[in-house]
Order: C-alpha cells, then sequence, then structure tokens
C-alpha cells in the first residue's frame, strides 16, 4: 500500500485500504475498493468523481454510518482521534459522531425537522453534548448561527426551517454539524441543490470556518470546479478507487491521470469562444458487479497498452520530482515521458 | 409594463416572443410574478441562450414558447404563425414546428415504452409521420443521427438506458419531427460533465447540420456561452441584459451578471494559474442577500435589494433596457460599457 501525499503535521483522519462492499443477488459490489488518505488541522480536501464512483459510500465509512454488516463488507482502517471507527461499539462510535467527526448533506431538509424551531436544533445537541443549562444552550445556538452567517441570529433562531431560504438551511445545518466542536467535517455535494451565487457563499464559509476552528473539511462533489478553488487538494475517484491524489493546484493545471485529464477538459470554459466543441470521453464507466481486471479506466482510455488491460496500477509518485507529494494510479501518467528525457 | 426586445441578424425571425407575462397564483389570493413583461428573437439558425438562478422564471418563459401552458398575456410568433390565441386543432398542429427537451430525460420517457415507439411517439401523436412503411428507417436514421446504436437500443426500455442516452432519445424523438425550433430547458442540469460535454456536441452540431433555431435555458454560464450566439440574463421575472455570448466574461455590463459570474469557480473561468489566482472581474458586487420572493418583488429595479450600484432612483424607476453597443443591450440606471477582451 501507498502512503498517501505527504501531509505536514500530525494527521486528524488516517485510512487506510478502505473497502465497502454491498452484497446483492447477483454477487458483492464494491462500492470503494482500497482507498487511503489523510489529513490535517486546517486542510481541506476535495473528493471528485462522476455519479457511481464511490464519493458518498466513502464519505458514509469513513464517518462510521456504513459499518461491516450483514449486507456490507467493510475492511481497512479508519482513524480518527486515535480511534478506529470500525473497531468501536455502536456506542463508541455514536460518542464520536458531532465531537470528531460530523456530516453536511446535499439536502438540508434530510437534517432538519421540520416541526422544530432552528434555535432548538442547535440548543438541543449542545445540551446532550456539552451539559450546558437552558438558557446557555439557547446562547450557544445564536452565537453558532452568527458564526455560519445568518443574519439576525436571535429572530432566525425562533423560525421553523421552512421560514429559511435552501442557502440559510443549508446554514444551520453547518452550525449543527459544527455545535460539538469536531474536528473533521465532511460536506457530501453541500451546495448541489443551490444557486450558483449561494454555493459560492457556503463553499466560502466551509473554507473560512475550516481554517478558524482549526478543523478539518472533506468536501465531495461531482462538480469539478466547486471543488478547484476550495480546497488543498484533491482525491480524483474512478469506479470505486483514487485515481489521483495530490494538490489541487497541480491537478488542476497538471492532470496526470487519464481520466482526470479527460475529466477537467470536459468542463466548457469561459475563456473559450462560443461553439467550442468539447472534448469527450467514450464510453461509460464500468460496472462494479465485474469491474475490468486491469486499469478500471483502461476500456475508455486513449493511452491503454497491454500491461493496462492486465495489471491494475496502484497509486504511486511521480516520477521525477516537480510535483513532489502527489501521486497517480497509472502505468503511463501524463507529462512521464516528457520529463524523463529532460 | 417594458418589454425588452432585442433584434436578432435575421430580418424575419424563427421566433419572437412580445411582452410575455406569467402568474401562478399562490394562495390567500397571492400571485407568484413569475415572468413580467419579457419580450425575445431569435433568427434562422440561430442559438438564444437564456441565463439565470433558479426561479427567475426562465422556465416559464420556455413553457409559454411552447404554449404549455400559454402565457398570461403576450404573444408568441412561429415563423408566420401567431401561436398565442391559435384554435387548439391548429395548434395541435403547428407544435410539432416547436419541440421541447427538459432537464429530467428519464421521466420525460413513459418508462414502459420502448426505445422506438418512444422516438416515434411525435408522428404517432401529430399524425404527420407519412408513410409508415419507413417508420422503422427512420426511426433508426434519428436514433443513428444522435448517436446511438439503433440495434442496440430499438428495443430497450428508459431504465435500461444512462441519463446521457435517455437525453439522446429525448434528442431523437424531437428531431424525427423535424422541427425548426428547439427549446432546452436545463437540458444537461442532471448529467455527469462527461455526459454533458457529449450532449452539448451534439446539440451543437444538430444545431448547426439542420439550420435549426434554439433556446437554451441554463443556470451554468459556462453552458449557456459554450452553446449560444446571443445571451439574455434573467432576474426575478425580468431581463436584466442581451449581449452576444462572446461579450461573456469581460463585457458584460449588468450588476447582476457580474454578480454571477464573480460567483464562478476558477476553472470555469479558464484561468491559466492555480485556483484562487481569479481573472472574475474585480469591481463584482459583494453580496451576502439572497434574491427577494416573486411574491412581492422589490419596487424599480428588482435587483436594487442586492445590487451595489443601487440609488434612490432605482427604488422608483424602473430601468427601461437601452442598447450600450450595437446588440448588447442592459436594463439598468448605472451601468457603463465595459472594456473589450484583452
Ligand atoms: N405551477 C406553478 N405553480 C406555482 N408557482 C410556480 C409554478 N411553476 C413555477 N412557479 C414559480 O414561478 C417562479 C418561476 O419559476 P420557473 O419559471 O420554474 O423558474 P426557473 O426555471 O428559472 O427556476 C418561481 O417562483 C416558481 O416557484
Ligand atoms: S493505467 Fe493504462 S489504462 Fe489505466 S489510465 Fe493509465 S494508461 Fe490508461
Ligand atoms: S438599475 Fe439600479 S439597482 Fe438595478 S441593477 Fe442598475 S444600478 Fe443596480
Ligand atoms: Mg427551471
Amino acid at each position: 500500500m501507498t502512503t498517501p501525499p505527504a501531509a505536514t503535521g500530525t494527521p486528524l483522519l488516517t485510512a487506510t485500504g478502505v473497502r465497502t462492499a454491498f452484497r446483492t443477488p447477483r454477487g458483492p459490489v464494491r462500492a470503494v475498493d482500497g482507498v487511503s488518505l489523510s489529513l490535517t488541522e486546517g486542510e481541506t480536501l476535495g473528493v471528485v468523481g462522476e455519479s457511481g464512483s464511490g464519493k458518498s459510500v466513502l464519505g458514509r465509512t469513513l464517518m462510521g454510518l456504513i459499518t461491516d454488516g450483514p449486507g456490507t463488507t467493510v475492511s481497512g482502517s479508519v482513524l480518527l482521534g486515535g480511534k478506529d471507527v470500525h473497531r468501536l461499539t455502536p456506542a463508541g462510535r455514536r460518542a464520536l459522531w458531532g465531537t470528531e467527526v460530523a456530516m453536511v448533506f446535499q439536502d438540508p431538509m434530510t437534517s432538519l425537522n421540520p416541526v422544530k424551531k432552528v434555535g432548538a436544533h442547535l440548543s438541543e445537541s449542545v445540551r446532550r453534548h456539552l451539559g450546558l443549562s437552558r438558557a446557555d444552550a439557547r446562547e450557544r445556538a445564536v452565537d453558532l448561527l452568527r458564526k455560519v452567517g445568518i443574519p439576525e441570529p436571535a429572530r432566525r433562531a425562533t423560525q421553523y426551517p421552512h421560514e429559511l431560504s435552501g442557502g440559510m438551511r443549508q446554514r444551520v445545518v453547518i452550525a449543527m454539524a459544527l455545535a460539538c466542536g469536531p474536528r473533521l467535517l465532511i460536506a457530501d455535494e453541500p451546495t448541489t441543490a443551490l444557486d450558483v451565487t449561494v454555493q459560492k457563499q457556503i463553499l466560502d464559509l466551509l473554507r473560512s470556518l475550516t481554517e478558524d476552528l482549526r478543523m478539518a473539511t472533506i468536501l465531495i462533489s461531482h462538480d469539478l470546479a466547486t471543488v478547484a478553488g476550495r480546497t488543498d487538494r484533491v482525491a480524483v475517484m474512478y469506479a470505486g478507487r483514487l485515481v489521483e491524489y495530490a494538490d489541487t493546484a497541480a491537478v488542476f493545471d497538471r492532470p496526470r491521470h487519464p481520466y482526470s485529464s479527460a475529466l477537467i477538459a470536459s468542463i466548457p470554459r469561459l475563456d473559450q469562444p462560443p461553439h467550442t466543441l468539447l472534448p469527450t470521453i467514450e464510453g461509460r464507466p464500468p460496472d462494479l458487479l465485474h469491474p475490468p481486471a486491469g486499469c478500471r479506466f483502461a476500456p475508455r482510455c486513449p493511452a491503454a497498452t497491454d500491461r493496462c488491460a492486465t495489471e491494475a496500477p496502484e497509486l504511486a509518485a511521480y516520477a521525477g520530482d516537480r510535483d513532489a507529494g502527489g501521486v497517480v494510479a497509472c502505468h503511463h501518467p501524463l507529462g512521464a515521458a516528457e520529463e524523463a528525457t529532460v | 409594463m417594458t418589454t425588452t426586445h432585442d433584434t436578432g441578424p435575421d430580418p424575419r425571425p424563427a421566433l419572437v416572443a412580445e411582452d410575455l407575462v406569467v402568474e401562478y397564483p399562490a394562495g390567500h389570493g397571492r400571485t407568484v410574478h413569475a415572468v413580467s413583461g419579457v419580450g425575445l428573437e431569435v433568427a434562422a439558425g440561430e442559438t438564444l441562450g437564456i441565463l439565470g438562478e433558479s426561479g427567475c422564471g426562465k422556465s416559464s418563459v420556455g413553457r409559454s414558447l411552447i404554449q404549455l401552458p400559454p402565457p398570461g398575456s403576450g404573444t408568441v410568433r412561429l415563423g408566420t404563425t401567431t401561436l398565442t390565441g391559435l384554435a387548439p386543432e391548429e395548434l395541435r398542429r403547428a407544435r410539432a414546428r416547436i419541440q421541447l427537451i427538459t432537464q429530467d430525460p428519464v421521466s420525460a420517457l413513459n418508462p414502459r415504452r420502448k426505445v422506438k415507439d418512444l422516438v416515434w411517439e411525435g408522428p404517432s401523436i401529430w399524425g404527420n409521420g407519412g408513410d409508415t412503411r419507413d417508420r422503422d428507417t427512420r426511426i433508426d436514421t434519428a436514433l443513428r443521427d444522435v448517436g446511438l446504436d439503433p440495434q442496440t437500443v430499438r428495443d430497450r426500455r428508459p431504465h435500461e438506458l444512462s441519463g446521457g442516452q435517455c437525453q439522446r432519445v429525448c434528442v431523437a424523438r424531437a428531431l424525427l419531427l423535424e422541427p425548426e425550433v428547439l427549446i432546452c430547458d436545463e437540458p444537461v442540469s442532471s448529467l455527469d460533465v462527461s455526459v454533458q460535454a457529449q450532449i452539448l456536441n451534439l446539440l451543437e452540431t444538430t444545431v448547426r447540420r439542420r439550420g435549426l433555431s434554439m433556446v437554451f435555458i441554463a443556470h451554468d454560464v459556462s453552458v449557456v456561452k459554450n452553446v449560444s450566439d446571443r445571451v439574455m440574463v434573467m432576474y426575478l421575472g425580468k431581463v436584466c441584459e442581451v449581449l452576444p455570448s462572446d461579450g461573456l466574461p469581460h463585457e458584460a455590463a449588468h450588476p447582476y451578471t457580474r454578480l454571477l459570474l464573480a460567483s464562478l469557480p476558477e476553472v470555469q473561468l479558464g484561468t491559466t494559474g492555480p485556483p484562487g489566482t481569479t481573472d472574475a472581474p474585480d469591481d463584482a458586487p459583494v453580496h451576502t442577500a439572497e434574491p427577494p420572493s416573486p411574491l412581492d418583488p422589490p419596487s424599480g429595479c428588482r435587483f436594487r435589494t442586492r445590487c451595489p450600484l443601487a440609488t434612490g432612483r432605482c427604488a422608483d424607476e424602473e430601468p427601461v433596457p437601452r442598447e450600450i453597443r450595437p446588440g448588447h443591450r442592459v436594463a439598468c440606471h448605472h451601468a457603463e460599457p465595459r472594456r473589450n477582451r484583452p
């Protein structure tokens, strides 16, 4: 197993060889198949990939929401605050939620109770976890709403979720996630349902909270553009595996994996003239019941060789040291040949 | 009520709409002012993009154009035929000439029918399929034209296809009627980026080859620029700005358009440097507020509650669209023409 790119400082989260498979009548669906990553304080990691690539299953496995059980096989280790999430009792795991790790989902209404006031969502969890008095909890709730940029927090606390806009609801959900001071926040498509102008506000908020509160954040998104300016590092997922994992700037400027490169090239850009034909990726991602034996991208990869069809590439450092710290899972990474001749 | 009305290059436009008003009852005697006096013109072979965030009324405009349902007031002309006020039988026949493609291809297709029957739905409804002996040939040609292999997909049902393939079936079904105008409402919003690129390319090449006119409605600035000749920006039921799409991003002059551009992630702006070094408009409004309700739109300029340039005049007087350079109209009291592209 290759180590993930060097991160400075003590890791908050270290995941090693994480595998999650769902048992189905047709056989195991290997949704996450050997993912290793780590995050340090203040860091934002973007996990990007197309729908079905395993991003959400990975997020839920890291959180311990998906565990080994009758319908699911989970292996590998997820170290969070010195404990392995998957070696804990259910009660031990629950104790981590909110205080060590918290999650924000795409649709804020899945996390909000429509008949409960905004303030109550927050004060109840701080009372339970931090043992505050009713009055202190109410004050803390208003503080949290202020911290996530909700105007008139005292008044908003007395309103019901449906009285708020989508963007404001997502702020409330973020405040709930932060209520007990978690060290790691996992945000799964937190802005996908929101308008562009509101998206920007929420992403900026997550970014500044991560830095100010010295947390770490995993930002899961199908939208590469979302992740581009808001993360320190990016992990690109394809068919359950990480194919490239490096500094965000390196991935966007000089993608090494043919899949990352093709994905970035297929986004329309404002500096292209109108009617520019976009580069596309032929074919479809593999069926996770029967993934190809070698590289999972081989059937769609313009650079594939015979070796690619039989031998699965492991994540490894780039040849040469110009992008030190990045890893790519490819037998023929882009730019490798030209660097060898320099 | 002001009509924003722009002039396309062709003296005999393929589609004209004047002073469209769409209102929905909202209970308690209240009214949603979804579209308040919108006009547009699309020349033969031209693509007009309509850009705006959710609730701005862009879908309501699209539906008014095909008379499903007809606008509350205003007129729509398709070639020389005035669609508004047409008798039901004549309208039914005229509808074959203007076809709609929607955001959710899967639900746009009857799940119980096979692809070949779905593609033939138009002729079977409109009864203008001509000689049905060439039915199978025409279906196969239509499928091939949208990049599907007839052998493989002809007898499949929608759930056996991917989202991208379903959207291709929708396009094939629309094209089989040989329409003059295609209305596309967020046709790629539910698709992954790599599939989005395929569908955008398909629409682009189809429209070119057949000389079709298209109205392309979307919330994504880069996507709209990619397919359109001209772009119309809407906010809260009104047109803010109409400009040639190659004027994006640098020539956009309306404060709302500039806010949209400032909210874009850097990769879409197409900066070459690392994320963070953005080419975003530097004097774009810093916004804190979210859009007001279309139940009770602000007086004067509807954008004034979020606009950094707003003055007293903006509250009292609705801005009349004015031409700031040929083909570029802005509805704003204070917007100035901006520098040309660097
Ligand atoms: N059938 C309807 N009944 C009531 N309100 C509607 C209906 N359709 C749309 N609206 C409202 O009209 C406004 C404009 O809607 P729409 O045209 O769908 O905007 P967009 O496509 O830009 O998201 C919104 O406030 C929306 O909630
Ligand atoms: S290992 Fe081979 S098939 Fe896979 S991405 Fe690299 S070149 Fe392509
Ligand atoms: S008219 Fe006034 S409020 Fe409206 S966009 Fe222009 S400056 Fe802003
Ligand atoms: Mg819409």
